[in-house]
């Protein structure tokens, strides 16, 4: 059960269109079909949220309540782009789930020192893809409070 | 002796010794002897002239006597007698008789008869008147005259009648009849006769007596002469005389032999001396020759031929026993040198302070100096070592070590002067090259003194540096090529990883959302698709773990490995509870490991146990361990404590041919149908094992059983380099 003011806004930020593909169909299958949007890279999650250059007509629009981040992303990575984000006065109040094949440890504890909100290794089936969905998206918008934008 | 002459010569020293006083010697007796000599045969000579003086005087006086009783008995003729009283027989017969008178003595004898007055009655000659001769009176008064003179000899003797002489009978020899008068028979060389004023009356020779003036330097005859007084003839002497030159000639004779005899004695004593300096000498430099041999050439083995005299036989016979002893009871130069020629590596001897002694051969052929050049040199001048990867040496007790001996010249600081050292150095050629040594190093000890020097042994280590150099190249090359891979498998992993994990999602969609349209054989690819992707999954996480056993390996701590043990069975309770196996785990040690990686073992280990389960068999796993000394890793071999830990199981064991195969990458014995599993996981224990150090190991036989044993040290001395 969902409660009704409170609009889904995801942004996902995976170079990988499979992934990506898989992470939309998920979110399908977890009753979620609006309020996602997608990024590809580091410089294009930091222009959608400070609705720059493409993403300029977007100005106005509320920013995303959660971030899915992806670690290993051209141009510039999660790791980057979390330390830009933890550094924005405003930004750094949008908790961010790292979603990422890596399980490597250090990966793990940088991500946190940086200040992301949880780190999940991608599933390898879809069922578990979709069961991760509907925790994440159970836990950020019906359980936990987020701040008022 | 002044300072460093050398000695001179046995045969010249004695020469010099015994030659002058041996002459010295017989000149003094020669001349000894030859003036004793000259003294005797002198006096002899003076009294058989002394004797033959007497001997000519009284033939000279017998002589005069006969001639006086000659005309004695003239005077007594009684014809003579009467003549001078009987003119008729004065006038016939006297005349006659005179004329036919013949004296004895020289003819030519001048006879008269006078009358007491001097007058001549008769004569053999002409011209004889003594009216005035002074004689007369006293012969007319009785007396006998016989008077020698150098105008002759004249007696006159009286003609007495009736008591009263009448007249006188003179007989006169002249002067030249003389010598035919006193040729009496002699044993001298001349005799005289003269007055006692020494007015010469007679002289046998002329020489003779002329010998005044001769000794007043104005001939050359010298005379010995004896003087005695005529009997009869009271106013005059006879001298009788030998020519000395004579008298001496025998003894002149005598004394050219006698120099002579004594010449040849000198001559005789020096080759005398030099045949015994020679026959002394000669045994003596065999000798110095043979001790030479011995002694500068270092041969025991010479010995000494005898010779000579019994003391030289006794001093060869000595000398042979000495080196017979010497011989038995120590080693030959030569048999040192040829050891010391014989060895390979630069064997140098130097003093206490560094300074070469001497060196074997393989010195001077591998530094290019001669034996010369490098005796008296500095060691340190042709060897410098570093100090480096020696081993610590142990801490000599402080009583066993000297302070003698740090000069600055041996200049090898590094070495252990107190013992036995070895350090690795360099070594200096006279072309300037240098090469890699080893140098050993011990102290010379022998006899009384402790401290006779150094042995200092140099092994040429080049091609050892170099292959350490290359074996340190190789290893790193391996390093860095086990890390790429190392790195190769992660990355690999990680990018294999992605595909799989969508064919795999992918799968699962198709599945999940068009089952329905799929036929049963659509399906059952389907499911042959996603179980190969499973295994490939299941592959590429095995491989990942075995690349992290290097990669992501933890320091070393104290880990329980019974504790290690029990943890993984209740993780393995599902297995367990499954095979209804029994595990008995003994009492295990605590050790020096990475705690993951040995609960990682533990659970290959026993899971692997539980996996190879006889059918219809509950699996029994024992865990024991033990306690062994193996050479460790860390301590270049050197012995410590292991802990064996041995896993066995009542399995079905395996073909003893694959106890080292089952330890390889992605080996397997048995069909994936029969067991599941990729075959790494005794890889991955094997990595565990080596990189504590340890080692692995199987035992089994087939439908028996296996045992793995894993060999682990107790302490690990080095913290890995992550």
């Amino acid at each position: 059960m969902r409660v009704a003011e409170k609009p889904i806004s995801i942004l996902v930020a995976d170079d990988d269109p499979d992934d990506r593909l898989l992470i939309a169909e998920a979110l399908v299958d977890t009753d979620i079909a609006e309020g996602i949007d997608f990024v590809e890279d580091g410089v294009e999650l930091l222009a959608y949220l400070r609705r720059q250059e493409k993403f300029a007509p977007l100005k106005g629009r509320a920013l995303p309540a959660l971030i899915l981040l992806d670690l290993n992303m051209p141009r510039k990575d999660g790791r980057e782009v979390l330390d830009e984000l933890k550094s924005d006065p405003v930004l750094r109040r949008i908790p961010v789930v790292v979603l990422t094949t890596s399980n490597a440890e250090e990966d793990i504890q940088r991500t946190y020192d940086l200040g992301v909100s949880s780190f999940i290794v991608k599933p390898v089936s879809f069922e578990t893809l979709v069961s991760t969905m509907r925790t994440v998206t159970r836990y950020w918008f019906d359980t936990v409070s987020l701040p008022e934008q | 002796m002044t300072g460093k002459k050398p000695p001179s010569r046995l045969l010249p020293r004695v020469l010099l010794r015994v030659l002058p006083v041996t002459g010295l010697v017989l000149l003094v007796v020669l001349l000894v002897a030859s003036s004793v000599a000259k003294k005797t045969i002198r006096g002899e000579l003076q009294q058989r002239l002394d004797r033959e003086a007497a001997q000519v005087a009284t033939a000279v006086s017998l002589r005069i006597q006969a001639l006086v009783e000659a005309a004695d008995s003239l005077a007594a003729n009684d014809l003579v007698v009467n003549s001078l009283v009987d003119f008729e027989a004065r006038l016939n017969y006297i005349p006659t008789l005179f004329q036919s008178i013949r004296m004895p003595g020289p003819a030519g004898a001048k006879v008269t008869l006078t009358d007491y007055r001097g007058r001549t009655v008769t004569s053999n000659s002409a011209a004889a008147t003594y009216e005035d001769a002074p004689w007369l009176s006293d012969v007319m008064k009785g007396g006998r005259l016989a008077l020698i003179s150098r105008e002759g000899l004249l007696i006159a003797r009286p003609v007495v009648y009736s008591g009263r002489p009448e007249g006188a009978v003179v007989v006169e020899h002249h002067r030249d009849n003389l010598a035919q008068l006193l040729d009496v028979p002699v044993q001298v060389a001349a005799f005289a006769i003269t007055t006692v004023d020494h007015d010469l009356v007679f002289s046998s020779a002329d020489t003779f007596h002329k010998r005044d003036a001769v000794e007043r330097g104005e001939g050359h005859d010298h005379w010995v002469v004896a003087t005695t007084s005529m009997p009869r003839f009271p106013h005059l002497q006879l001298e009788v005389g030998e020519l000395e030159d004579e008298a001496f000639a025998a003894f002149h004779r005598l004394g050219y032999a006698m120099t002579a005899s004594a010449v040849v004695a000198v001559v005789a004593v020096a080759l005398s001396i030099v045949a015994t300096a020679l026959s002394t000498t000669k045994p003596l430099v065999r000798f110095v020759d043979g001790i030479g041999r011995v002694a500068k050439a270092g041969n025991l083995h010479y010995r000494m031929e005898p010779f000579g005299s019994a003391e030289f036989h006794a001093l060869a016979s000595s000398f042979n026993g000495m080196l017979d002893t010497i011989d038995r009871t120590t080693t030959s130069r030569d048999y040192v040198d040829s050891v010391l020629n014989s060895i390979q590596e630069v064997l140098v001897v130097s003093g206490p302070g560094g300074d070469i002694r001497t060196c074997n051969r393989a010195t001077i052929e591998t530094l290019g100096y001669t034996l010369d050049e490098l005796q008296g040199r500095p060691i340190g001048s042709l060897v410098a070592c570093r100090k480096s990867d020696v081993q610590p040496p142990e801490p000599a007790p402080e009583s066993s070590r000297r302070t003698t001996c740090r000069p600055a010249s041996c200049n090898l600081g590094c070495i252990d002067l107190d013992g036995r050292s070895s350090v690795e150095g360099r070594l200096r050629r006279k072309d300037g090259g240098e090469i890699s040594i080893q140098i050993s190093t011990s102290r010379l000890t022998f006899g009384e003194s402790a401290d006779q020097g150094l042995i200092f042994v140099l092994t040429d280590i080049t091609d050892r540096k170099q292959a350490e150099q290359l074996l340190e190249q190789r290893a790193q090359e391996l390093a860095r090529s086990n890390a790429e891979l190392e790195q190769f498998a992660s990355v690999a992993s990680h990018d294999l990883q992605e595909p799989l994990r969508k064919v795999q999602a992918f799968g699962d969609r198709l599945r999940n959302k068009y089952a329905d349209r799929l036929d049963q054989q659509g399906l059952d690819y389907l499911s042959r698709m996603q179980n190969a992707t499973g295994r490939m999954q299941s592959l590429i996480q095995d491989l990942l773990a075995f690349s992290r056993v290097s990669t992501r390996g933890q320091p070393f701590v104290g880990v329980d490995l019974g504790q290690v043990a029990r943890e993984v069975v209740f993780d393995l309770e599902v297995p367990v509870q499954e095979t209804v196996a029994r595990i008995e785990i003994d009492d295990l040690p605590t050790i020096d490991a990475d705690p993951l990686q040995i609960r990682q073992l533990f659970q290959n280990l026993i899971g692997n146990a539980l996996k190879y389960h006889r059918e219809g068999v509950a699996p029994v796993v024992h865990v024991t361990a033990e306690t062994q000394r193996n050479g460790h890793p860390a301590l270049n071999g050197a012995a410590a404590e292991f802990c064996r830990i041995c896993v066995a199981d009542n399995g079905i064991g395996f073909e003893a041919e694959y106890a080292e195969r089952i330890f390889g990458m992605f080996q397997r014995l048995h069909g994936r149908d029969a067991y599941e599993g990729t075959g790494v996981g005794l890889a991955i224990c094997r990595k565990i094992a080596e990189r504590h150090g340890g080692t692995i190991e199987a035992d089994g036989r087939p439908g028996d059983g296996a045992t793995i044993i894993v060999t682990l040290p107790f302490e690990q001395f080095v913290q890995e380099r992550t």
